[in-house]
C-alpha cells in the first residue's frame, strides 16, 4: 500500500509541480519501494500516451466564421473627432494611385472597407460625398480569405475582399518598429490598380509589377486594389522583413468566381 | 503573451476588431482541441468553439480583468462541452465517413491506432475527470489555473486528477496500451 504522501509526490512529479526538495524525496521513495516505482512508471506512461494524442487542427474556415459572426456583435467604436476633409481635397493620408477607369469601384471599395468618408472623384471635378451612399451599401461582405498575424514585431490582419471587378487587399497592421511588408500577387489578369490609406502614415509604398512594398510602422490601415476583370483566381504571398531579415511568411488565395 | 490578453479584452470592449481577431487566433486552437477531447466529435467541437467565442464576447463586460482571460474562456469551453454532452442522448464517436471529410493524410497518420485508443480511454471516464485531464495534459494548466477554471479548491483539483489518472490507467490497461 502506497502512503498518501508518496502518492501525492508521484502525481506532483508527473504534473511538474514538485519542488526540487519534493522530487528528491520522491526519488528516494522510488528507490526503496517497488510498488511506488511501478505506479510511478504506469502513471508516467499514461502521461506519455496522452502526449501522443497530438493537437487536432481546427477546420480552415472556422476562424473566419467566428470572426464574421462576431464582427456584427462588436460594440461600435467611439466616433472620432477628426475633421472631415475639406471639399475638393483628397482626405488626409489617402494615397491616390488610382487608374481613372476604376474610380467608381475604388470609391465603393473604400466605402465598404472603411465606412463613409468624403472623397474626391478621381476623374471629374465635382466632389462625390460617399457618405450619401452609406445607406445603400453592404457594409459586411463575406471575406474571401483572412490572414491573422500575431507576432511580437507585428500583428493584425490581411483580408482579400471581392469588390467586383476589383479585388481589395485590406491590411490592418500594427508594428512596434519598421516592418517591410512585401506583397506579391500572382494571377493571370490581376494588375495593381491603386492604394488607399485610412489610418497611419505609410512611410513608403512602392509598387512594381506584381510586387508591392509597404513600410509599416505603428498602426496602419491600408487597402491595396487589384483589377481582376475576369474574376480569376489569384494568390498573394506576403513576406514580413525587419532590416532585410525575413521574420514571417504567409500566403492567401482567392479562388475566383467560377 | 497571456499577459497581453487583458489589454486585448479592453480593446475589444471598445470595439476593436483587430483585438478580437487576435484573441480568436490565440485561443481557437486550444479551445477546439479541448472541445474535441471532451465531446469526441470534430463537428461538435467546431460548433462548441464557435459558441464559446460568441458567448465570451457577449459576456465580455462581465469579465473581471483581475482574472486571466484564458482561465475564463477555458471555463466557458468546458461548460459548453458538458452542456452538449448532457444534451446528447447517446455519445457516439465520429463516423468514418465524417472523419474522411475532415482529415488530411497527415491527420490520418495522427489518428493512428494508439491515438484512437487513448481517445477511447479518455471517453470512457466521466466528464468531470476528463475535464481535469484535458486542462492538465492538453492545455498545460497548473493546479492553480485548474482551481480557478473549475472554481474548486486546489486540493480538490489534485484529488480529481489522481482519480482521473487512475481511471485512465485502468482503461489503458484494458486496451493493453500499458
Amino acid at each position: 500500500m502506497i502512503d498518501k504522501r508518496h502518492l501525492e509526490l508521484i502525481h506532483g512529479e508527473i504534473d511538474g509541480e514538485n519542488s526540487a526538495e519534493e522530487s528528491r524525496e520522491l526519488h528516494q521513495a522510488l528507490d526503496s519501494s517497488t510498488e511506488c516505482r511501478a505506479l510511478y512508471e504506469d502513471l508516467r506512461r499514461v502521461s506519455d500516451l496522452l502526449q501522443t494524442a497530438k493537437p487536432v487542427e481546427p477546420p480552415r474556415q472556422l476562424r473566419a466564421r467566428i470572426v464574421d459572426a462576431l464582427v456584427d456583435a462588436l460594440p461600435q467604436p467611439q466616433p472620432q473627432s477628426q475633421p472631415r476633409p475639406a471639399p475638393g481635397r483628397v482626405g488626409r493620408g489617402w494615397l491616390p494611385m488610382l487608374t481613372p477607369g476604376y474610380a467608381g469601384a475604388f470609391a465603393m471599395g473604400l466605402l465598404v472597407a472603411f465606412g463613409a468618408v468624403s472623397v474626391q472623384r478621381w476623374a471629374g471635378d465635382a466632389e462625390l460625398d460617399m457618405s450619401q451612399l452609406a445607406g445603400t451599401m453592404t457594409q459586411h461582405e463575406a471575406a474571401s480569405q483572412r490572414l491573422l498575424i500575431d507576432l511580437d514585431e507585428i500583428s493584425g490582419s490581411v483580408v482579400i475582399r471581392d469588390q467586383d471587378p476589383l479585388l481589395m487587399v485590406e491590411f490592418d497592421l500594427n508594428s512596434t518598429g519598421i516592418v517591410d511588408v512585401v506583397a506579391t500577387f500572382d494571377g493571370a489578369d490581376a494588375r495593381f490598380n491603386g492604394l488607399a490609406q485610412r489610418q497611419g502614415e505609410a512611410l513608403a509604398v512602392t509598387a512594381e509589377g506584381s510586387k508591392v512594398l509597404i513600410k509599416n510602422q505603428g498602426e496602419q490601415q491600408l487597402a491595396l486594389f487589384l483589377s481582376n476583370p475576369r474574376n480569376g483566381a489569384m494568390s498573394l504571398d506576403l513576406g514580413f522583413y525587419i532590416d532585410g531579415r525575413l521574420i514571417h511568411q504567409a500566403g492567401l488565395d482567392y479562388a475566383g468566381q467560377q | 503573451m497571456r499577459d497581453a490578453d487583458s489589454e486585448l479584452v479592453k480593446q475589444c470592449r471598445s470595439g476593436s476588431r483587430r483585438a478580437f481577431e487576435t484573441l480568436v487566433q490565440r485561443y481557437e486552437r486550444p479551445i477546439f482541441n479541448a472541445a474535441y477531447r471532451m465531446v469526441d466529435s470534430l463537428d461538435d467541437a467546431r460548433d462548441v468553439t464557435q459558441t464559446v467565442f460568441l458567448k465570451a464576447f457577449e459576456k465580455l463586460d462581465s469579465f473581471d480583468p483581475h482574472y486571466r482571460f484564458y482561465s475564463w474562456i477555458y471555463r466557458i469551453a468546458l461548460n459548453e462541452s458538458i452542456n452538449l454532452l448532457n444534451g446528447r442522448k447517446h455519445v457516439t464517436s465520429i463516423s468514418e465517413e465524417q472523419a474522411s471529410d475532415w482529415k488530411t493524410p497527415e491527420e490520418n497518420l495522427r489518428t493512428s491506432q494508439v491515438c484512437d485508443r487513448v481517445q477511447d480511454a479518455l471517453k470512457s471516464i466521466s466528464s468531470e475527470y476528463r475535464s481535469v485531464i484535458i486542462l492538465k495534459h492538453f492545455l498545460g494548466c497548473s493546479y492553480s489555473d485548474i482551481s480557478l477554471i473549475l472554481q474548486v479548491e486546489e486540493k480538490t483539483v489534485k484529488s480529481r486528477l489522481f482519480t482521473a489518472r487512475q481511471r485512465l490507467r485502468e482503461a489503458l490497461l484494458d486496451s493493453e496500451l500499458i
